[in-house]
């Protein structure tokens, strides 16, 4: 019975978005990994496919426990979040000088991926009684701290890209939950005047600032790439080529010069929306942003549906969460956001990361589905 | 419902959180369509110069064979290192300029070579920047290596000239180098930077021929630079192959045998470093070897950077081994001129065979010119044996410079013969239009001297005249201006008739070889051939077939007639009986070819020649000269070869001469 009302309640316009989303991510992966496929001797294709459907499992799974449940666990969720970090920061194995995975049996990890979902549950569910209540700087505290705590032990790995998609959760969460969206404003204008003053500040004065040369040198070519061409700026002068140079109706599937003579750096991951702009054009690229603003437009329609508060806010916590990983991984390659990794949901290839999408996923369907008590 | 107001304030958040997507969604769109829309043009320009390589490819030059189809020149891919200046461009150049330089590892290539090198280019630095030509396989391993530090630079396959015998033929064959002055010249429009052009002997003579047509293929490349595929390629053609006239075996044998007639001379006479020989083939002008000394190996240019010493070597020493004597030095030839003199005086008809002239150690007209020994009575035949200054002093007085200049005309000598190498010299051949021309400017020199002076004195009087007071002390002062004038207008006419006249020594001295005789080893070796020949004065050549990359002749070139001597044959034949005298017994040559057959005799002439150049001390140094011809009955060969400092013809060259003749006609 349950499973008949779950099927009739589904929210088919979001679900027919993401599975467009997930199709034309197959096609571009295809093309985005011509060289790679080759080189790491497998098929992205097939194992995306593969984890499409564990995803879908995941999916399923989620969809059928009442997220109105899993609000009196926000506490464990909390501590699960912190000591999955932990684990991380204690077992990682270091690529690319950050510890980000956990190795378990063979496979390999990537706990910010969840971490994300794990953070929404349990913001929602801290925020929710302090809807209408974070009037001032000093309502916010809490939040901060709350936030803080994981956010530190990420920025300790470091992930510089997770932190940042955990600061973008937390505000989308606390616009929705009421707080003064003047004062949202403020700390995040404030935010970036502190950074740059703090980098004009370590060039003129030799400041210390907490970042690695190779972080800092991202932002200093995302104003003027030109500095280091071959170097930090290479990635932003050559994906912003493969974009632009796709013009109105793209070069075509596979037959992208910047994709197949590995201008891009992982164009499968990263990389994967310069394939996409540079073989699908104009078009393809409106498409693919015209499918996110449904994915996007559905979740806020969703938290405005939700039978509570909670609910509106784990769908605003997902809807943030997508909307920041679409604006930075297209952002950083068309020269609006510095170059900053995290993966375009749903189209860059991982495990990890398409699992987590589809966890909030459900998260998301599972709000819609609960929506009208009156059904249960 | 006590809930209802968070679900209130929900609902107003959630507009303003949908209102703060779209707009995010807009900029993003905005963005891309911009990038996509309008500036499309720009960034696909962009992607496909990223893409796309025009490699040129570098036409081998044409092989050098010899007569007998032996490859004396060919060419071997070498690894070239090079710059992109563009590639450079947003880079540290000074930071790549350095790790490069740390990788060649060659004591010539520093920091400010390199320099050097990228300013000489400055006009044309879209053109890839040669660095380093031949580069071992370790380098071109580090290099590629270090590819990401080591923006702009490039490792290209060039094909170079590799020389199958080394040195050998150096100065004929010629060299060539990194194109320069040429770049300037018509005909050389569609040259490169990095271009390798022909700078002498037949690589630069022969040039359009050896260069071949440079192809180029248009690749896709990966962002590092290894090739995807081939859009398109227009293959390069190697240049035409030259079939010279050098026999290697002959040219080896010359070569070695001057090497050792050097290295026995300067036993005493150590300033012997520097010479030239050359046989040529009487029949058609045929050049079988030619040598100079000191060597010069192509392959030390051949693009290369020329270290210090080699500069000094090649351009600065005395002598320097840059120049092919054999072609563009002049020399005074001394006696080897005589057999000239004596056919002037046959054809004049001023010399009777049987008539002796005495010596008796020095010429009966003044200034009485020393012979080097006392002969007593000589004639024709006596006097050429043992070189006698007396005779063909008288014999040249006899004959008079006139004819003395015609008979040299009909041989060629003071005159460019024509042969397919550059730089030719003209020697000089001091008959009545060189004296006409000579004396002329000499009496402008004169002139101009004097009349300076005249200048300067009447300056110098009229102010004196202008200061004195009284009419007498004036009429006084221009009296001494007169006189002195006429004292300088003596000294002109003195001058003029001293330095502008041809003085009966003045013939003597050509007589015998000195004077202002001066010429060129291959105008000497051709008058040889064309005495010998019996009048048919030839064209020297070298290039005789052209072939091209399909095996096609394009040019074939065939013996050139230039001059018919207006000489009486029997003239010719008493002149050569006359030189084959000089290697009998009692001749100057005689122990030089006492080992040669009856049926193979030789002509010769011995000479030995006081320049008056710089370098040599007066009755003390000489330049050794010879001349010679075989078989007496039928010639085929003729010889001509200067030793400098070789103190005797007969004792240097001469050696030379007998070593090419054994060669020629296999005799042990």
């Amino acid at each position: 019975m349950k499973i008949a009302r779950v099927i009739k309640n589904l929210d088919y316009l979001l679900l027919g978005a993401v599975g467009l989303i997930l199709v034309m991510g197959l096609f571009v992966l295809d093309s985005a990994t011509v060289n790679a496929s080759v080189k790491y001797n497998m098929s992205f294709v097939y194992r995306q496919i593969a984890w499409i459907v564990v995803g879908l499992i995941v999916f399923i799974v989620v969809l059928f426990v009442d997220y109105s449940k899993l609000s009196k666990y926000g506490v464990h969720i909390y501590v699960l979040n912190l000591l999955l970090l932990l684990a991380v920061l204690i077992f990682g194995e270091e690529t690319n000088g950050a510890q980000a995975w956990i190795p378990i049996g063979p496979y390999k990890i990537q706990p910010a991926e969840i971490v994300k979902a794990l953070l929404i549950l349990g913001l929602a569910q801290f925020l929710a009684p302090r809807i209408g209540k974070l009037n001032t700087f000093k309502d916010l505290i809490p939040v901060f701290i709350y936030v803080g705590v994981p956010l530190l032990l990420i920025l300790k790995q470091p992930d510089l890209g997770t932190g940042l998609v955990y600061v973008a959760i937390m505000f989308g969460m606390l616009l929705v939950a009421g707080a003064s969206p003047l004062l949202l404003f403020s700390l995040i204008g404030g935010g970036i005047g502190i950074i740059v003053l703090a980098i004009y500040g370590h060039y003129a004065w030799d400041w210390w600032i907490p970042l690695k040369d190779y972080q800092l040198m991202r932002l200093v070519v995302f104003v003027d790439p030109m500095i280091d061409p071959h170097y930090t700026g290479w990635n932003v002068i050559q994906s912003q080529i493969a974009v632009g140079s796709g013009g109105l109706l793209g070069k075509g599937w596979g037959m992208g010069s910047q994709n197949i003579n590995d201008f891009l750096p992982v164009q499968w991951t990263d990389f994967i929306f310069c394939v996409l702009a540079e073989e699908f054009g104009f078009i393809g690229s409106a498409i693919l942003l015209l499918l996110f603003f449904v994915v996007i437009y559905r979740g806020i329609i969703i938290a405005r549906k939700s039978k509570d508060t909670y609910g509106s806010l784990i769908a605003v916590g997902v809807v943030s969460m997508i909307i920041f990983h679409v604006l930075q991984n297209i952002g950083m390659t068309i020269g609006i956001m510095p170059i900053t990794g995290i993966p375009l949901p749903f189209v860059s290839y991982g495990g990890s990361s398409l699992l987590a999408n589809m966890m909030v996923l459900g998260l998301l369907m599972n709000v819609y589905i609960y929506h009208d008590q009156r059904i249960f | 419902m006590e809930d209802n107001k968070p679900k209130i304030i929900l609902k107003s958040t959630l507009r303003i959180y949908l209102g703060i997507v779209i707009a995010i969604f807009i900029v993003i769109f905005l963005r891309l369509a911009w990038l996509q829309l309008i500036e499309a043009d720009i960034y696909q320009t962009k992607a496909e110069s990223n893409t796309m390589r025009w490699i040129p490819e570098v036409a081998s030059r044409g092989e050098i064979v010899d007569n007998k189809g032996q490859v004396l020149v060919t060419n071997r891919p070498v690894f070239t290192v090079s710059l992109n200046y563009l590639g450079l461009k947003d880079q540290d150049i000074d930071e790549v300029i350095k790790k490069l330089v740390i990788i060649l590892n060659d004591s010539e290539i520093t920091y400010n070579s390199i320099e050097k090198i990228i300013t000489a280019q400055r006009s044309r630095l879209f053109e890839p920047i040669v660095i380093k030509r031949d580069v071992s396989m370790e380098i071109v391993t580090a290099i590629e290596e270090r590819r990401r530090v080591l923006p702009g630079v490039s490792v290209d396959v060039y094909p170079q000239r590799s020389y199958n015998y080394g040195a050998l033929a150096g100065h004929l064959l010629g060299y060539v180098h990194s194109i320069k002055e040429e770049l300037e010249k018509p005909g050389f429009e569609d040259y490169g930077m990095t271009d390798l052009v022909g700078k002498t002997g037949i690589e630069k003579n022969y040039e359009q021929y050896l260069r071949g047509k440079n192809g180029f293929r248009q690749m896709e490349v990966t962002s590092k630079n290894q090739p995807v595929r081939e859009i398109r390629a227009i293959p390069s053609v190697q240049g035409d192959k030259l079939v010279i006239t050098i026999d290697l075996k002959l040219q080896q044998v010359m070569e070695q045998s001057f090497d050792e007639a050097m290295v026995e001379v300067q036993k005493k006479h150590p300033k012997a470093m520097a010479g030239a020989a050359v046989l040529l083939d009487v029949n058609t002008g045929k050049v079988l070897a030619m040598v100079s000394r000191p060597t010069l190996n192509p392959d030390d240019f051949n693009g290369k950077h020329l270290t210090q010493e080699k500069v000094d070597y090649y351009f600065r020493n005395i002598p320097p081994a840059l120049y092919n004597r054999a072609v563009q030095g002049s020399y005074v030839p001394g006696s080897i001129f005589k057999p000239i003199t004596g056919m002037a005086a046959l054809e004049s008809g001023e010399m009777i065979l049987e008539d002796n002239v005495l010596c008796n150690g020095k010429y009966w007209n003044p200034p009485y010119i020393k012979c080097w020994s006392v002969h007593g009575n000589v004639n024709y035949y006596s006097a050429m044996a043992k070189s006698c200054n007396v005779y063909f002093q008288e014999m040249a007085r006899r004959a008079g410079i006139v004819e003395i200049g015609r008979v040299g005309q009909d041989f060629g000598l003071g005159e460019i013969t024509g042969i397919d190498i550059p730089y030719e010299s003209v020697g000089t051949l001091p008959d009545l239009e060189w004296q006409k021309n000579k004396f002329e400017d000499r009496a402008k020199g004169i002139n101009e001297k004097i009349d300076k002076k005249i200048v300067a004195l009447e300056e110098e009087y009229s102010k004196k005249i202008a200061v004195v007071t009284t009419d007498e002390e004036k009429k006084q002062l221009e009296l001494q201006l007169k006189n002195e004038k006429k004292v300088w207008e003596q000294e002109r006419k003195n001058q003029l008739a001293h330095y502008t006249t041809w003085h009966d020594w003045d013939t003597y001295n050509t007589g015998i070889g000195q004077g202002y005789n001066e010429y060129t080893i291959i105008q000497l070796a051709n008058y040889v051939a064309t005495l010998a020949n019996g009048g048919e004065r030839y064209k020297p050549y070298i290039v005789e077939k052209i072939i091209d990359a399909n095996g096609n002749i394009i040019e074939e070139y065939k013996p050139e007639l230039i001059k018919l001597v207006n000489i009486a044959p029997e003239n010719l034949k008493k002149t050569r009986d006359a030189m084959l005298a000089v290697t009998a017994p009692g001749g100057t040559a005689y122990s030089i070819f006492r080992n040669f057959p009856e049926k193979i005799k030789v002509g010769a002439k011995t000479g030995t020649a006081q320049p008056g150049r710089v370098g040599y001390i007066k009755n003390k140094d000489y330049d050794g000269l010879f001349i010679a011809f075989a078989p007496g009955d039928d010639p085929q060969i003729a010889f001509a070869g200067v030793m400098e400092h070789g103190f005797s013809g007969g004792g240097s060259v001469g050696r030379v001469a007998k070593a090419v003749f054994e060669e020629y006609f296999k005799i042990q």
